[in-house]
């Protein structure tokens, strides 16, 4: 049961099919941002204290949802709009999981499925507390990571020209002194050419998060097919930490989209020992995956240096991993949702 | 042909590209077997976006642009300030030599300006040229080698085989409390499952399968009539010690084909299986069993009747 070039290019295609559309819909609003939000926009939008701020970005996915995809080429422009690295990151890393549409998928994920068949599919879900405990532990480890981050300079985080052209920003940020941020806006959109360097822009984001989208998407294409899955399941009636850090490697080889991640972990049945075990580790999968996954860790490579994208992978998975071991011990079956 | 303007026909090039194959799948209902639903919509609009995004930077090409932002920054390196020289960018994206107002040449500032024109992060017609080969190629080569489904080995490999149903021996999908009154009964099937005009119950595979892991469940099913539309692939020598069974199976899919995960199990026969091709779907009546393997429960269909059907509207569960 080798590799298959068939089977890695239906999944190749499968996945480019479901991705580049969110790639174009990222990079159209981060060529807009880059032609019409004025550099020190973001500053003033938040909390002047950073702390504050940070923990105020873990919420903006609730205003702006978007998903893993295209959140990437999006966080690349507002960082170098001038957006402090630690909120972007806690935005970047929250935004998937931490937004309406996730929320009700979760929901209705967890609720059962099958419609009037639902009962029958053997399955007793807790929705309302998987989903909270979704959204709470996605929004602690975002803004423990965004606190993380703060402490470190940006240039130890960024890559070189993401650093020049927030450094860039960061010195013309006075001239917005009086000017309001719709004001700004409005001033923008007199000039007919700012749309075309929105396009520019825009065009120049999807060929490169599209080059590092590819390469995971082909990685994530032979993970897929291949028997590298197989067995996994073994791991899982084990210690409940190798049951949880099994569902987060299962969740970042399944490279699946976090509106919809909920509905495979729900039916994914294996011979966890009790319920409470079950949920921590789906909590696993399902924190972690819109976070890190094989496709996401090339694209965070075209904003991040390739030392802090492995830091900042192996910290979400020993913070998501101990939480998530830590929530195994809530009784389930006791709550009263 | 100058970086900055090689780099801005290049791009243009790869948004026609994917535009071309979101669109070829969309239009050649392709979409159908690689996505589910809603997502199926997503090349449609994708496609056409991207095209757009494509020809809008075509006709634009050699417009001067602003450059977006003000300038008002202190180039430092410079040794002036840019207020003090009113400068709009207006570069000709044809031209490789920015007449810039200061005599320096763009490639020199440390900000980058993402347009054409301006520095690219020091983009080199090589390297242009190896994102295009990084991009178009495994596009192109799935594109052409992607077929409408996977082979058996890939479903093997994603668990067509399992028979690990049963998490939780002791929970109930029918809710009991543990009390005969509230014991799940064929009453209570009937009340939530439709039957067929021959009197079968409607049950989808994704059910059957689970209903492994329910007592009650399994107990009420077992002996009554079900009828069940999936697919069919041959059955290994694990499952199937005297070869009467064929794997009757469908695929969940949560978003699209890569994340698909068949879930299905043994259809018995009690003599040689009748030959159908792989991945045929057929329209399967019988009963369910729950025999022992392996200290636990899997599902078996036992097979009444099965008759090959036309390939589903919504083929993804």
């Amino acid at each position: 049961m080798g590799l298959n070039l068939a089977d890695i290019s239906t999944a190749l295609m499968s996945l480019l099919l479901e991705g580049l559309p969110f790639i174009f819909l990222g990079t159209l609003i981060s060529g807009f941002i880059d032609a019409y939000l004025p550099p020190w926009a973001m500053e003033r939008m938040l909390p002047k204290r950073r702390a504050l701020a940070i923990f105020a970005s873990g919420f903006l996915g609730i205003i702006f949802p978007v998903c893993e995809c295209a959140i990437v080429p999006v966080i690349g422009r507002l960082i170098r709009k001038g957006l402090p690295v630690s909120c972007a990151v806690t935005y970047m890393l929250a935004a998937p999981i931490i937004n309406p549409i996730t929320a009700t998928s979760t929901m209705i994920g967890f609720s059962g499925q099958g419609g009037d068949l639902g009962p029958l599919m053997g399955i007793q879900h807790h929705p309302i507390f998987v989903t909270g405990s979704r959204l709470l532990i996605a929004y602690v480890v975002c803004v423990i990571i965004g606190l993380l981050i703060q402490k470190v300079a940006a240039s130890s985080l960024l890559k070189k020209h993401v650093l020049d052209a927030m450094k860039a920003n960061q010195q013309s940020k006075d001239a917005g002194e009086g000017l309001s941020i719709f004001g700004a806006i409005r001033s923008s959109l007199r000039e007919g050419n700012r749309l075309i360097l929105a396009f520019r822009t825009a065009m120049r984001d999807s060929v490169d998060t599209g080059m590092y989208f590819t390469i995971g998407a082909a990685l994530t294409a032979i993970f897929n097919t291949s028997a590298l899955q197989q067995g996994l399941g073994d791991f899982m009636s084990g210690h409940i930490t190798i049951a949880v850090a099994t569902m987060m490697v299962l969740a970042f080889i399944l490279s699946l989209c976090s509106t919809s991640d909920a509905f495979v972990a729900a039916t994914l049945k294996v011979a966890f020992p009790s319920q409470a075990y079950e949920y921590a580790a789906k909590l696993g999968f399902l924190v972690f995956g819109p976070m890190v996954d094989v496709k996401l860790l090339f694209m965070y490579a075209s904003i991040f240096r390739a030392k802090f994208v492995w830091m900042l992978v192996c910290g979400l998975f020993l913070l998501i991993g101990i939480i998530c071991s830590l929530w195994s011990l809530i009784p389930v079956e006791k709550l009263p949702f | 042909m100058p970086a900055p303007r090689f780099f801005h026909y290049a791009g243009i090039l790869i948004l026609f590209a994917w535009s071309g194959v979101l669109l070829y799948f969309y239009a050649s209902g392709r979409v159908n077997f690689l996505l589910k639903g809603n997502f199926q919509y997503g090349p449609l609009f994708g496609g056409l976006g991207l095209a757009v995004m494509g020809l809008f930077n075509l006709f634009t090409a050699k417009a001067k642009v602003d450059c977006g932002h003000d300038h008002d920054h202190d180039h430092s390196h410079c040794g002036h300030d840019h207020h003090e020289h009113t400068h709009e960018c207006d570069h000709d994206q044809s031209e490789n030599d920015h007449e810039h107002a200061c005599d320096h040449p763009h490639h020199e500032h440390a900000h980058d300006h993402d347009h054409v024109g301006h520095s690219h992060d020091d983009q080199t017609i090589p390297s242009i040229l190896a994102t295009m080969v990084i991009v178009l190629v495994p596009t192109f080569a799935a594109a052409n080698m992607a077929q409408n489904k996977f082979s058996v080995d890939a479903l093997a490999n994603k668990g067509l085989y399992s028979n690990e149903v049963n998490a939780l021996p002791t929970e109930k999908a029918s809710s009991s409390t543990g009390t005969d009154s509230d014991k799940y009964t064929l009453a209570d099937l009937e009340k939530q499952v439709r039957k067929s005009d021959d009197g079968n119950f409607l049950i989808p595979v994704p059910s059957l399968f689970y209903s492994a892991a329910d007592e009650e469940l399994a107990d009420v099913l077992v002996g009554q009539p079900v009828e069940t539309t999936g697919q069919v692939a041959p059955e290994i020598a694990e499952n199937d010690p005297d070869g009467t069974r064929l794997r009757f199976y469908r695929l969940f899919v949560s978003c699209c084909l890569a994340d698909a995960r068949p879930i299905g199990f043994s259809a018995e026969f009690g003599k040689a299986p009748p030959e159908f091709a792989q991945d045929s779907w057929v329209k399967i009546v019988g009963e369910m069993t729950y025999p022992d393997q392996d200290g636990r429960k899997v599902p078996v269909l036992k097979v009444k009747d099965i008759v090959a059907i036309p390939e589903p509207k919504d083929m993804m569960y």
